[in-house]
C-alpha cells in the first residue's frame, strides 16, 4: 500500500499533511434548512427519535394547529435538549433523526415548540433554548404550534403511512398502530417477518426505531413482502437507507425466507398463483416442499374434477389437455381443461411425452371410443315402441331399414321423436320436423349407416330415409283420421289437436265427425264450414236443452255443445260471425219473466212520445217508442206481430227481441192511437191532478192543446182575484199584467194579473192571444219588494268619538280620518263611502230613493261652505286637515281663511300662515316654551311642513345656535356694562375700541378679558391697571384661583 | 482531539455516506466541475491491474492552496452558497467520494501558477504535494479496489448514474470518449421551448391528467418522475434559482419554485397556446390538446383556428354567430349563401368542433336551369295543368351536387335551395338527370301527354290527400283530352 501511495506521490514535493475540518455554524444553518427531503418529514423522524430514546408509546394528535406528541414519562438528561443540535452529525441515526427534526422546525416561525416534563410547570422552550424547572426531567409531551397547515397535514399523513409497522403503541389522530412482537425471521443481524402477498409488488420495508425508513423493491420469485426491524445507516437527508454492508446482509437473507413463506402461504393461496413456483427442476430452496406442492389440486378436467400433480404423475397413461370449450364432454378419459401458461409449462415439465394436447382429430377418436362403449353396454331388444298408451301404430320397411310409427295420446310436444337401433341396441334419439301433432318412431338401421362418432346416422343415410319416414307418418295419420266418427274418448284428443292446429281447415281430421250439436248430432269441421248462409253456427252450454225454449224464437242453425274445444275452434276459424247461444237463451228466460196477460192503455201527463210493449209467444219484446203529441203507455198482447232477433254474443235482455218494422206492427199501433182521446176526456172530466194541469199548460204553449180543453182554466192569476184563467179568457182580455214571481205585493189594481209566468211561456201565450196587450210587472214588484225589505232596517244614528264642529243637518267635522259620506233612505243607512268629502268631514245625506243615480253630487261644496263659515271665528289649528285639504285643491276662499287664521305660536304671539310667510326670516324653535328675550328673531314653535315654503326658514339647530350667540353677546354687553361701572370715579381713564382701562392706584392686577360669555383676569398686564378688554386670549387654567387668561401680543400692545 | 475536530470527524463519517447510492458522488464531482467553469468534462473508467481508476477531468479554474485548505477540505465552508451561477452550496459534495471506499484519491489542480496534488488516504487524511509540472483545471482520480463486479457492469453503472443526473448539463460530458449529453427535450410530438432569465423550459400538452415532470439546476437533475403539478402538461424546467436538499434528490418548494411554476403557467398561455394554434392552422390534428389547454385555464374562444373556403380563419366565438356547414372547396353553392351562413373547409378540426356543422349538402342544394328544348312539349302540357290547378310552375334543372330523392322538388326559386319543406313552393324543379325524367323523355316519343302525366302524377303523390284526390281525376281528364 505504501508503495502504491508513493507511486501516486510521483515527483511531487510534500508541503503539508492534514485532516478534514468542519465549519460548525454553517453546517447547522444549512442542515436545518436543507437536510430533510420534504419539510413534512420532521414528524416521523421526531417520532422515530423518541422511540429510539425509549418511549414505550406515543400519541400524536393535532387540534386547532397545535401538534401534540404525548408519551409515558421518558427520562432525559438535563442537558439533552441543549446538546441535541450537535447530534445532527451523529453516526448513530436514531438521535440524528430527532435532532434533524427539531432543527428543521427552527426554519419556521413557530409560535411554540415546548418540551414538557412530568413535573408541574416543567417546560423547555426549544425556540429560545431555555428551560423552566428543567432538572430531573421526564419528558411527557412535546407541543408544536405555528406550522403552516399544508406541512402539518402532510406530516400527519406521512407518519400514518410510515408508522403502520410500529411494534410499540402509536396513535396518529384516530388511527392506532401496533404490530406483533416476537419476530422469528432473521434478516442479517435483525429480525423481521415476511409473507407471500399475491397481487402486490415485492418489497422489503426497512423499519428503524418503529418507523419505516424506506420501502425497498426486491427481486423475488413470487410476490414476497417483508418487513425488517433494524438499525440502518441513513443518507444525509434521512430519507433513504445507505446501500452499505448492513443492508447488503439484510438483502442476502431475503431468499432464506422463501421456503417458510411458501409453506405458510400454500393453504391460503389460490392454486393458479402457486403454479409459477412449480418449475422443473425445482429451485433448491423449494425442494423440501416438493411433495406437498404435488398434492395441491392445481388442475381441473372437463367435469370440473380437481387433479393434483401427483395424481397425474401416477400411471403411464397419456394425460390429455385441451383448450376451453370442452366442458362436460363425455369421454372415457379425463381431459384437463385450459390450464394457464404456467400450468401448461408445469405439465410439460413433469409429464413430458405423456402430455398430449387434444386436437380435433384426437378428440373425435376419443368421442367415438366412448360412444361405442356406451352403445355396447345397452341390452339387446326387439324393435318396438316404448311402453305407453298408443292411439295408433303401424310398421314399415324399406331395404335394410325397418321402423314403427306410433301416435301417442299426448300431443303436447309437437314433432316426431325418432330412436335409432342397431342390432337390437339403442343408438341415439333424434327429431323430425312435424307440424301440428306428435308421433314417435323407432327405426332399425345398419352399422354402415352410422356416422364416424357413433352418435347418429350419417347425413346420406338420413337424407335417404327421411322421405320414407315422412311418407309413413302421413300414411299413419290418414289411416287414423279416415273420415269416420271417432270414439268419444279419442274424439277429445283429436278435437284438441284440431284446435291447436295452426290451420284447422287443412287438417287431416277436418272430415272426421268430431263435433256434436245440442240435438246430439255429430258434424265434421268441413260440414260446419259448409252450412247454408241462412243457418247460424254457434255453441251452446251443456246445461241448456232445446225443448225448453220456443223454437220460433231460436235462430235456425247448428249449435255445438260447448265443452271448451268447440268455442276455441270457432274462435280460431275466424268466421264472420258465430253465435254463443247461451246469451240468447238467458235473454229469452228474462223476456219470458216479464210477459203480461192483458192489453191496456194509460195516457201520461207528458208530451211527444208513447211507449208500447208487445208480448208474443209468452215472451215480452223490447218496448218501442213512437212520436206522438199526447203521450201514453200501452201493453199489447199480439201473436201476429213479427219479431226481429239480434244475434249479438252478449247479454241483451229484452233488447234482443224486438217487434219487426212490418205491417203487422203498424196495424197494432194504429189501433192504439184511436184509444187516446177518450182516455183524456175521462181524466179531465173529473178535477185533474196538478200534473195534468201542468201538462195542459205545456200542451197549450206547444200548440198541442186539444180543442176540447181550450176553455179549461189552468193559468194562475192574482187579479181581479186569486184564481185560474183559461186560454179562452186570455184571448178575451184587453190588457194582461204578468210577472214571473208567484208572490206579488198586495194592492195591485189591474184587469188581469198572471203570476208565475216565465218569459218563454209569456211570449208563447202572447202569440196565442194576438189582440191582447201584455205588460211585465217583474221590475216594478222587485223594487217594491226591495224597499219593503230595506225599511225593516233600524234608523241610522251618527256615533263619532269626538266632533270638532257640527252643522244641521248631518254635517260633522272630526279630528281625524278621511272624509266619509253616509247615504240614507228614510233615515236608514244605504251605504258608507270614503273620500267623497274633504278630510275630517262626516256627511249624512238623505236620498230620494235607494237608487245610486238619485243621490246628490254637491258634497264637496256643502262641506267647503260650512268650512268657510266655521273659519270666520278663531279656531284651534287643524294641521292634519290643512295638509290633506291641500291635496284636494281647496277652494281659494277657504284657503285664504285658513291662511289668515292665527294658528302658529310665535314669540310674538299667535300669527297666521300669511303673516309668517310675509316675515323676512323665520326661526323654528323646538322646545316647550318660546324664549321671549330674542325679540329680534321671529321664532315659531315646532316644525311644520306648511312652513316649508318660506324662502328663509331656519331649522331648530340653526335657531339654537343663533339664540346661543345672542345670549353670549348679551352677556358680554352686561359684563362690559358692569366693568364700566367699576371704572367710574377713577382718573386716567382711557376708552378704546376693545375696552376701557384706568389706573387703579393699587398693586393688584385688575384688568378682565371679556371673551364671549366668560371673563378672565388678564395675567400678562402690569399690576395697577383696572378695566376690561373685549376679545380673545389664551386661558390659563389653574386650580384654586379665578380664571386667568393671557392677552395676545397684538391686543396687549 | 479537540471538540471541534471531533465534530468534524463525526460529520465526515456521516457525510461520506450522505447518499444512499455511493456512485452519486459522480454527480457531485460533475457539479463541482461545472461550478469551476469547465467547458468540457471527461470521465473515464480504467482497469489498472488489481485496481480500477475512475477519473474526472475538467478544464475549470482549478484551486489554489488557500481554496484547498479553506473550502475543499473544510466541510460546509463552500463559498458558492448564494451565488446563483453555481449549483453547489453546501461544501460537502467532494467527501462523498469516500463512500466508494477508495484505496486512494488523487486530486491534481492548478491555479494562479500554483500546481497541487492532494493525496487522500483511505483514513481520509491527506497530503498536500507541490507538483513540478503545470496543471490545467482539475483532475480527480479515484483508485478503487476491483471488487466482485465485472468492469462492464461497473462501466454500465457509471454511465447510468451520469446519464440520470447529468444528461442535460450544458457542458459536454463524456465517459471513456462516449458523449452522454442529451438534448433538453421531452419525448412528445408537440412541445415548445422557452428560456427566460436563468430558467429554460420545454413544455408539452398531453391528453392525460398525470404527467412526467423534470426539475434541473444548470442541467443537473434534481427530480424526475410522474410528478407534474399541472394537469395535462408535461415539462422539464431548468432553473438556477431552484434550491435542493442535502441529498439533492428533490426540489425545495420555496418562492422560486412557485415562481418557476408561475412562469410555466404564463408560458402555456403566451408560448404553448399560440404555437398550438399555429400548428392547428397549419393542418395539425392535435385538436384534442385544446381541451387540455382549457383545463389549464387558457381560453381559445377568440383564437382564429377554423378556416373557411376563402382561407380566412375564424374563432370559436365568431363561429357561434353563424349557421355552419362544411365542404372541401368553394363552388356556386357556397358563393350564393347569405352572409349569415359560413362554410368551413372540411378537415380534422370539425370532428372536434363542438358546434353543429353538417356537410353543406345536408342543408342546401344548388340547381341551374337545364336546356328546355327536349322538354318543351311535355312542359307545355304540364304548365297548362299546373296553371289550371293553381300549382307552382315547372322548371327543368340540373342539380350541382346533392340532389333531392324526388323527381320534382318544390322550392322558393332556382339556384340555392334549402332542404326544408316549404308550405307553398314558388316553383317546381324538375331534375332532368333523375331516372324518371329520362323515362319520361323516352315516353315522349310514344305519347307526350302520358310523359307529362308521369311527371305530374309524381308531383301529385307528394300533395296532401285531399288535394291529391282533388287533382288526380283532373289530371287524368286533362291527359285523356290530349290523347
Amino acid at each position: 500500500m505504501s508503495e502504491f501511495l508513493q507511486h501516486l506521490r510521483g515527483d511531487a514535493r510534500l508541503e503539508a499533511r492534514g485532516q478534514f475540518s468542519l465549519d460548525l455554524e454553517q453546517a447547522k444553518r444549512k442542515m436545518s434548512r436543507f437536510q430533510l427531503r420534504h419539510p413534512h418529514d420532521f414528524l416521523y423522524h421526531m417520532v422515530a427519535g423518541l422511540f429510539h430514546l425509549g418511549a414505550s408509546r406515543l400519541d400524536v394528535e393535532e387540534k386547532n394547529g397545535l401538534l401534540c406528541l404525548a408519551m409515558p414519562a421518558l427520562p432525559l438528561r438535563p442537558q439533552f435538549l441543549e446538546d441535541l443540535a450537535a447530534a445532527i452529525f451523529e453516526e448513530e441515526s436514531g438521535l440524528r433523526r430527532l435532532a434533524a427534526a427539531a432543527q428543521s422546525l427552527l426554519a419556521y416561525e413557530l409560535v411554540r415548540f415546548d418540551w414538557i416534563g412530568s413535573r408541574p410547570e416543567q417546560c423547555f422552550d426549544y425556540l429560545c433554548a431555555q428551560g423552566r424547572n428543567w432538572t430531573h426531567v421526564s419528558l411527557c409531551e412535546i407541543h408544536i404550534q405555528g406550522l403552516p397547515r399544508p406541512i402539518l397535514d402532510g406530516a400527519l399523513e406521512e407518519l400514518a403511512q410510515r408508522g403502520a409497522w410500529s411494534r410499540r403503541p402509536l396513535r396518529v389522530g384516530v388511527k392506532r398502530f401496533q404490530a406483533a412482537e416476537g419476530l422469528a425471521v432473521r434478516f442479517g443481524e435483525f429480525f423481521g417477518e415476511c409473507e407471500w402477498c399475491p397481487g402486490e409488488k415485492s418489497q422489503l420495508v426497512l423499519v428503524m426505531d418503529e418507523i419505516a425508513a424506506e420501502k425497498r423493491p426486491v427481486d423475488t420469485p413470487f410476490a414476497w413482502s417483508g418487513v425488517c426491524y433494524g438499525k440502518f445507516r441513513l443518507d444525509a437527508s434521512l430519507a433513504q437507507v445507505v446501500e452499505d454492508e448492513t443492508l447488503e446482509k439484510v438483502l442476502q437473507d431475503v431468499p432464506n425466507t422463501y421456503l417458510d413463506c411458501v409453506r405458510r402461504g400454500l393453504p391460503h393461496i389460490a392454486p393458479e398463483l402457486t403454479l409459477p413456483l412449480l418449475s422443473r427442476p425445482l429451485p433448491t430452496w423449494l425442494e423440501p416442499l416438493a411433495s406437498q406442492l404435488q398434492t395441491l389440486p392445481l388442475f381441473a378436467d372437463q367435469h370440473r374434477r380437481a387433479w393434483t400433480l401427483s395424481e397425474l404423475l401416477d400411471g403411464d397413461q397419456p394425460v390429455y389437455v385441451a383448450d376451453s370449450g370442452q366442458d362436460s364432454l363425455q369421454l372415457d378419459v379425463s381431459l384437463l381443461l385450459a390450464p394457464s401458461a404456467a400450468g401448461l409449462r408445469c405439465l410439460e415439465a413433469y409429464l413430458g411425452s405423456r402430455l398430449q394436447k387434444v386436437d380435433p382429430l384426437l378428440l373425435r377418436q376419443l368421442q367415438r371410443q366412448h360412444n361405442l362403449r356406451v352403445w355396447q353396454e345397452q341390452p339387446v331388444q326387439s324393435l318396438q315402441l316404448p311402453a305407453r298408451h298408443w292411439l295408433y301404430q303401424q310398421e314399415f320397411q324399406h331395404g335394410l331399414n325397418r321402423w314403427v310409427v306410433g301416435i301417442p295420446d299426448d300431443w303436447s310436444a309437437l314433432g316426431a321423436n325418432i330412436a335409432f337401433w342397431i342390432e337390437g341396441r339403442k343408438l341415439c334419439e333424434s327429431k323430425l320436423i312435424l307440424q301440428e301433432f306428435h308421433c314417435e318412431l323407432v327405426c332399425e338401421v345398419a352399422p354402415s349407416q352410422v356416422n364416424e362418432l357413433w352418435t347418429g346416422l350419417e347425413v346420406k343415410a338420413w337424407i335417404d330415409l327421411e322421405a320414407h319416414w315422412n311418407q309413413s307418418i302421413e300414411q299413419v295419420l290418414q289411416n287414423f283420421a279416415g273420415g269416420r266418427e271417432q270414439q268419444s274418448e279419442v274424439r277429445r284428443y283429436l278435437q284438441s289437436h284440431l284446435v291447436a292446429s295452426p290451420r284447422p281447415r287443412d287438417n287431416y281430421f277436418r272430415k272426421t265427425l268430431l263435433w256434436e250439436d245440442w240435438h246430439g248430432q255429430l258434424h265434421s269441421l268441413e260440414q260446419l264450414l259448409r252450412l247454408e248462409p241462412a243457418h247460424q253456427l254457434g255453441v251452446v252450454g251443456p246445461q241448456w236443452k232445446p225443448e225448453d225454449f220456443p223454437a220460433e224464437l231460436i235462430p235456425v242453425g247448428v249449435y255445438l255443445r260447448n265443452f271448451g274445444n268447440e268455442l276455441k275452434l270457432l274462435d280460431k276459424l275466424e268466421l264472420p260471425q258465430f253465435l254463443i247461444l247461451d246469451y240468447l237463451l238467458e235473454d229469452l228466460a228474462e223476456a219470458r219473466s216479464q210477459a203480461f196477460q192483458e192489453s191496456s192503455l194509460e195516457p201520461l201527463p207528458e208530451l211527444g212520445t208513447a211507449t208500447i210493449m208487445f208480448c208474443r209467444a209468452g215472451v215480452c219484446l223490447e218496448p218501442i217508442t213512437i212520436g206522438t203529441p199526447l203521450a201514453f203507455q200501452a201493453w199489447v198482447r199480439d201473436e201476429l206481430v213479427d219479431v226481429d232477433i239480434k244475434l249479438a254474443n252478449q247479454a241483451m235482455g229484452l233488447q234482443r227481441f224486438r217487434p219487426a218494422d212490418a205491417a203487422s206492427t203498424h196495424q197494432a199501433l194504429d189501433a192504439l192511437e184511436l184509444q187516446v182521446e177518450p182516455a183524456l176526456r175521462k181524466i179531465f172530466g173529473l178535477p185533474p191532478e196538478p200534473a195534468w194541469m201542468e201538462w195542459l199548460r205545456q200542451a197549450t204553449l206547444r200548440h198541442l192543446c186539444p180543442g176540447f180543453l181550450e176553455d179549461f182554466p189552468c193559468w194562475p192569476c192574482q187579479a181581479p182575484s186569486q184564481s185560474l184563467a183559461s186560454l179562452q179568457q186570455l184571448r178575451e182580455a184587453e190588457v194582461i199584467d204578468w210577472c214571473s214571481s208567484s208572490q206579488v205585493p198586495p194592492g195591485f189594481q189591474g184587469e188581469l194579473l198572471l203570476t208565475g209566468l216565465s218569459h218563454g211561456a209569456q211570449s208563447e201565450l202572447m202569440a196565442l192571444t194576438e189582440e191582447t196587450r201584455w205588460i211585465c210587472r217583474d221590475e216594478h214588484f222587485a223594487r217594491e219588494q226591495e224597499q219593503i225589505e230595506f225599511l225593516r232596517k233600524p234608523l241610522w244614528q251618527p256615533a263619532f268619538p269626538t266632533v270638532l264642529a257640527q252643522q244641521k243637518p248631518g254635517l260633522w267635522l272630526v279630528p281625524l280620518g278621511s272624509g266619509r259620506v253616509f247615504w240614507l233612505f228614510q233615515g236608514r243607512l244605504i251605504e258608507e263611502q270614503v273620500a267623497l268629502v274633504p278630510y275630517g268631514f262626516r256627511l249624512a245625506v238623505e236620498c230620494p230613493s235607494l237608487l245610486a243615480q238619485d243621490r246628490p253630487t254637491d258634497l264637496f261644496a256643502r262641506c267647503y261652505t260650512f268650512l268657510k263659515e266655521w273659519l270666520t271665528a278663531p279656531r284651534a289649528p287643524l294641521w292634519q286637515h290643512w295638509q290633506e285639504w291641500n291635496q284636494q285643491q281647496l277652494p281659494q276662499s277657504v284657503l285664504q281663511q285658513l291662511q289668515n287664521q292665527g294658528w302658529f305660536l310665535t314669540n310674538r304671539g299667535p300669527q297666521s300662515w300669511r303673516q309668517l310667510m310675509d316675515a323676512p326670516e323665520l326661526w323654528i324653535y323646538e322646545g316647550s316654551m318660546l324664549p321671549i328675550q330674542a325679540e329680534s328673531l321671529l321664532l315659531v314653535l315646532g316644525a311644520n311642513p306648511l312652513l316649508s315654503a318660506h324662502p328663509n326658514l331656519h331649522d331648530p339647530r340653526e335657531t339654537e345656535r343663533k339664540l346661543t350667540s345672542l345670549h353670549e353677546i348679551e352677556q358680554q354687553q352686561e359684563h362690559a356694562r358692569q366693568q364700566g361701572q367699576r371704572l367710574q370715579g377713577l382718573r386716567h381713564r382711557v376708552a378704546f375700541e376693545q375696552g376701557e382701562l384706568a389706573l387703579s392706584g393699587t398693586g393688584k392686577k385688575n384688568v378682565w378679558l371679556l371673551d364671549g360669555a366668560s371673563q378672565h383676569l388678564v395675567e400678562n398686564l402690569p399690576a395697577g391697571l383696572v378695566g376690561f378688554i373685549q376679545g380673545s386670549g389664551q386661558p390659563c387654567p389653574q386650580r384654586n384661583v379665578p380664571a386667568q387668561a393671557t392677552l395676545s401680543e397684538e391686543l396687549r400692545s | 482531539m479537540s471538540e471541534r475536530s471531533g465534530a468534524a470527524a463525526t460529520a465526515l463519517e456521516m457525510l461520506i455516506r450522505q447518499f444512499s447510492q455511493p456512485l452519486a458522488c459522480l454527480r457531485e464531482l460533475v457539479q463541482n466541475a461545472i461550478d469551476a467553469g469547465t467547458n468540457q468534462l471527461e470521465v473515464s473508467l480504467s482497469e489498472q491491474g488489481e485496481r480500477v481508476c475512475l477519473s474526472v477531468r475538467d478544464t475549470g479554474e482549478g484551486m489554489t492552496r488557500k481554496i484547498i485548505e479553506t473550502q475543499l477540505t473544510r466541510l460546509f465552508a463552500s463559498s458558492k452558497d448564494g451565488d446563483l451561477t453555481k449549483v453547489g452550496k453546501f461544501g460537502i459534495g467532494f467527501v462523498s467520494v469516500f463512500g466508494l471506499h477508495p484505496l486512494a484519491v488523487v486530486v491534481d489542480t492548478g491555479r494562479n501558477g500554483e500546481c497541487w496534488r492532494i493525496l487522500f488516504h483511505p483514513d481520509r487524511s491527506f497530503e498536500l504535494l507541490s507538483l513540478p509540472q503545470r496543471v490545467e483545471g482539475t483532475v480527480i482520480h479515484l483508485h478503487l479496489p476491483k471488487g466482485s463486479t465485472s468492469f462492464e457492469q461497473k462501466l454500465r453503472l457509471v454511465a447510468h448514474t451520469l446519464i440520470y443526473w447529468c444528461k442535460h448539463c450544458r457542458v459536454e460530458i463524456s465517459l471513456n470518449g462516449r458523449l452522454l449529453s442529451q438534448p433538453f427535450r421531452l419525448n412528445l410530438p408537440f412541445q415548445v421551448e422557452h428560456e427566460q432569465s436563468g430558467t429554460r423550459m420545454v413544455l408539452a400538452l398531453t391528453r392525460e391528467a398525470e404527467n412526467f415532470a423534470g426539475f434541473y439546476n444548470q442541467g443537473l437533475t434534481l427530480l424526475e418522475g410522474i410528478c407534474s403539478p399541472l394537469p395535462y402538461l408535461s415539462f422539464k424546467v431548468d432553473s438556477r434559482y431552484f434550491e435542493h436538499t442535502l441529498t439533492r434528490d428533490n426540489v425545495v418548494h420555496d418562492e422560486d419554485y412557485e415562481k418557476a411554476l408561475q412562469l410555466i403557467r404564463q408560458s402555456v398561455e403566451t408560448r404553448v397556446a399560440p404555437a398550438l394554434f399555429e400548428r392547428l392552422r397549419g393542418g395539425g390534428d392535435d385538436w384534442s390538446l385544446l381541451d387540455s389547454l382549457s383545463q389549464l385555464g387558457v381560453s381559445f374562444e377568440d383564437a382564429p383556428l377554423f378556416v373557411d373556403l376563402h382561407g380566412q380563419f375564424h374563432s370559436l366565438s365568431q363561429l357561434r354567430k353563424f349557421q355552419l356547414s362544411h365542404q372541401s372547396e368553394s363552388d356556386l353553392l357556397s358563393e350564393n349563401l347569405s352572409p349569415t351562413q359560413l362554410v368551413l373547409r372540411s378537415g380534422s378540426g370539425l370532428d372536434w368542433l363542438k358546434l353543429p356543422c353538417p356537410h353543406s349538402d345536408q342543408i342546401w342544394g344548388y340547381c341551374q336551369r337545364a336546356d328546355r328544348k327536349p322538354w318543351a312539349e311535355i312542359l307545355e302540357i304540364c304548365d297548362q295543368f299546373v296553371q289550371s290547378q293553381h300549382l307552382p310552375p315547372l322548371e327543368v334543372v340540373h342539380w350541382l351536387r346533392a340532389r333531392p330523392d324526388s323527381l320534382l322538388y318544390g322550392a322558393e326559386r332556382l339556384g340555392l335551395v334549402a332542404w326544408q319543406d316549404l308550405p307553398k313552393p314558388a316553383v317546381l324543379l324538375l331534375d332532368v338527370d333523375h331516372p324518371l325524367a329520362q323515362r319520361a323523355l323516352q315516353l315522349r316519343s310514344w305519347s307526350t301527354p302520358v310523359a307529362a302525366q308521369l311527371i305530374l302524377q309524381h308531383y301529385l303523390l307528394s300533395l296532401p290527400e285531399s288535394r291529391r284526390l282533388e287533382c288526380g281525376p283532373k289530371l287524368s281528364e286533362a291527359v285523356l283530352q290530349r290523347l
